[in-house]
């Protein structure tokens, strides 16, 4: 059986919510300390998070789930650093990436919360049709 | 495969590239007057070259995009002042200076600017695209 056996779409879907809320504040806080020296970005791992969370292995905070490194498949080449070095203060965010991350993880939240809808659109129907 | 890659990563690729463009010549502009390098002699102007792929099928998604593949000198001339009293200046009293043209490398800058607002609008009409897409379930 697949990943999600006796998992139901609504815990799903609001886990779902919950990691991409999770992530809008960790991206927002990128952005916001994009001036800052000294800061590091910090990025959630989606697919792990929301794992953890719907298997509800421990609980899900912030501290637990960041990783400093986004996955190595989008590891930035040798000279797409310039980028964020010529900034001079060592601080080690890469707006053009958080504004993405942000405009992905909108969508997710947005799909979602759709999905969620439609669920209980279609419960409502389920219900109206039974009397 | 062209499903591990979407739209969204290219721009994203595409923007830095830009970013990095940019940065180079901004560092060009400043050193235009650099008469000594740590690696001695005068600055060179220096300029990126950028790698990308035409797709094809089955290709890796690293191959998407564009990358900067190195940032290199550019080997024509400096230009040479005759100074004789100037510290840099060689047996005939003549100093090299940088070979930055200003506007080549205000040229370059707008090109970058442009590049990136491109890319920018790369990514709002795939995002546009999957909002789109969600209104099949609000139907």
């Amino acid at each position: 059986m697949g990943a999600f056996a006796g998992v139901d779409a609504v815990t799903v879907l609001r886990q779902g919510l919950r990691v991409a809320q999770m992530n809008h504040r960790v991206i927002a806080n990128n952005v916001a300390n994009v001036e800052t020296p000294n800061y590091n970005s910090v990025s959630l791992d989606f697919q792990k998070t929301l794992r953890a969370a719907i298997e509800g292995r421990d609980r899900v905070s912030l501290r637990k789930t960041q990783d400093r490194h986004l996955d190595g498949a989008r590891e930035l080449p040798e000279f797409e650093h310039l980028a964020i070095l010529s900034k001079n203060d060592y601080n080690k965010v890469d707006l053009d990436t958080e504004m993405a991350k942000l405009s992905e993880n909108t969508g997710k939240y947005m799909l979602y919360s759709s999905l969620v809808v439609k669920h209980f659109q279609q419960v409502k129907n389920l219900l109206n049709n039974i009397r | 495969m062209l499903e591990a890659v979407s739209a969204r990563d290219i721009a994203v690729s595409g923007m830095r590239v830009q970013r990095v463009r940019m940065t180079v010549s901004a560092n060009n502009i400043a050193n235009i007057n650099t008469t000594r390098t740590a690696s001695g002699g005068a600055f060179r102007r220096q300029l990126a070259v950028l790698k990308g792929s035409q797709i094809r099928p089955n290709m890796e998604a690293e191959k998407f995009g564009v990358r900067v593949k190195r940032v290199e000198s550019d080997p024509s001339p400096l230009r040479t002042v005759f100074q004789p009293g100037h510290p840099d200046a060689d047996a005939d009293g003549y100093v090299a200076y940088p070979n930055i043209d200003l506007a080549t490398e205000m040229v370059d800058l707008v090109s970058a600017q442009r590049a990136y607002e491109a890319n920018i609008a790369v990514l709002a009409s795939d995002r546009r695209m999957n909002q789109k897409a969600l209104e099949i379930i609000q139907a």
